[in-house]
């Protein structure tokens, strides 16, 4: 049987690469039925190499979309391979690269080449080609909003987590062997469990749930056999997808949402919300009455970046906000 | 002459007291816009924030949401305390995102207060008005 050909594209911060080499020698016995045509962070690979390319057999792309290059890139990518694969987060729901859609292109680009107090020099935004001489030098677009890919092009197989951690990656090896033997293309598969984190996590389960305030992470000394949100700190875990081992929660460390949101739940933050409006006080209601509530809900921090932290583009907000610029 | 803009308004009422209060605003025969278009729910914590985003991605122009008096005409004892808090948050998360907070409402009205609820009903129907439709 012939060796598949895959191409490997990236526009995040490569931590997801270091977690495909990390697989060590699975990705021996892997490299066995593939074969790297394109892969930029392990060899050195233009777009013109990509583009002779006509049939590829696999796709694997790692972080969101944000300039005019990554679309072509995807696109390109797409029109000829058979299998996409969204490894990582950002790939998936958009990642944190995301959270950048709160704020319009213009925002963000005078804000990180004019009004940042590092930024030295021309004090300009980039324009998008530039003279020198007789040569052109252009950049890629940078574009209004920050997708994942499936925003753009279908998607076979979603791999999520924030890097994806081995057991999901021994999963996808799996996905690409039956592949290999079969040449049959999933639809649509994500790699991680359809039931909540909570689900299989390894906390005691607590009867009930009151806390005072939310905390943020550094605020509070965290117990580690009890559950976050009894000690008053945001954890995602009841909205997201297990399936990675629960590695943070072991670590003493709140679920971000990295695996992405569960089937039941259309959107993480309207749910967390509604997690959080049951248990803020939940004993003192009464005592405390609407201007009590008011002074501690005041005090959530920011709101959207701890409750959509990996999936803003799904949400119900960017959704309305989207239209918009329509 | 340019027609008015007419808002599209989902009302989420609790069954016990604020839908109590619209039928008797009915039965009274007091006049409301047709704007609103009611939801009648068991109590108004059970509207998960997800419902009031749903309607306005799906169209509504403005949300209002109906409960009992804070603090002891709950049919459920706490249920409105804990619908107050999801307003509070929800509120806060739309100004974050850039969406007009003045399109989402919560209100409490008791089952004898159909009167209440038809003025509830024109005001916020005539602040949506100046607002404008929410652009999709």
């Amino acid at each position: 049987m012939n060796k598949l050909r895959a191409a490997y594209a990236f526009s995040s911060c490569a931590g997801c690469d270091v977690a495909v080499v990390n697989l060590g020698e699975k990705l021996l016995s892997l490299s066995e039925k593939v074969e790297f045509v394109y892969w930029t962070t392990a060899t050195d690979f233009k777009m013109e190499d990509l583009k002779s390319y006509k049939e590829l057999d696999l796709a694997i792309v790692a972080g969101s979309i944000r300039t005019s290059e990554h679309e072509e890139l995807v696109r390109l990518l797409r029109q000829n391979s058979k299998l996409m694969v969204a490894l990582g987060s950002c790939a998936c729901f958009g990642g944190i690269p995301s959270l950048a859609n709160l704020y319009d292109k213009n925002t963000l680009l005078n804000t990180v080449y004019i009004k940042s107090p590092s930024s030295s020099g021309g004090k300009e935004v980039p324009k998008l080609s530039t003279k020198l001489g007789e040569i052109e030098l252009t950049i890629p677009e940078f574009k209004d909003w920050c997708d994942p890919i499936d925003h753009i092009v279908s998607v076979n197989v979603y791999v999520p987590g924030c890097p994806p951690q081995e057991g999901t990656l021994d999963w996808f090896a799996r996905t690409i062997d039956e592949y290999y033997q079969t040449h049959n293309a999933p639809n649509g598969l994500i790699l991680a469990s359809e039931k909540s984190l909570c689900d299989t996590c390894p906390r005691k389960l607590p009867k009930e749930i009151s806390i005072d305030k939310l905390y943020r992470i550094h605020e509070i000394k965290l117990d580690e056999t009890k559950c976050f949100l009894q000690q008053g700190v945001l954890c995602q875990g009841p909205v997201t997808r297990g399936g990675c081992n629960e590695r943070c929660i072991r670590a003493n460390v709140t679920c971000m949402g990295c695996m992405g949101t569960i089937p039941a739940v259309k959107d993480p933050g309207a749910k967390l919300i509604s997690v959080i409006g049951s248990i803020l006080q939940s004993n003192k209601e009464k005592q405390l009455g609407e201007e009590g509530l008011e002074k501690i809900v005041e005090n959530v921090p920011d709101l959207i970046g701890s409750f959509y932290t990996y999936s803003l583009p799904f949400s119900y907000v960017e959704k309305i906000k989207r239209g918009k610029s329509k | 002459m340019s027609k008015q803009f007419e808002p599209k308004i989902v009302a989420f009422l609790c069954k016990w007291c604020a839908s109590a209060g619209a039928d008797l605003a009915g039965v009274s025969r007091l006049k409301y816009p047709p704007n609103l278009v009611p939801l009648r729910v068991l109590c108004s914590s059970r509207i998960d924030p997800q419902f009031v985003l749903d309607a306005f991605e799906k169209g509504a122009d403005g949300v209002l949401i109906g409960g009992c008096h804070t603090p002891n005409d709950c049919h459920y004892i706490t249920g409105n305390f804990k619908a107050y808090k999801r307003y509070l948050m929800l509120e806060k998360m739309l100004e974050e995102a850039g969406i007009e907070t003045e399109r989402l409402r919560l209100e409490w009205i008791s089952a004898t207060e159909g009167r209440k609820l038809a003025e509830v009903a024109t005001r916020f129907v005539e602040r949506i008005q100046k607002l404008g439709p929410l652009k999709r």
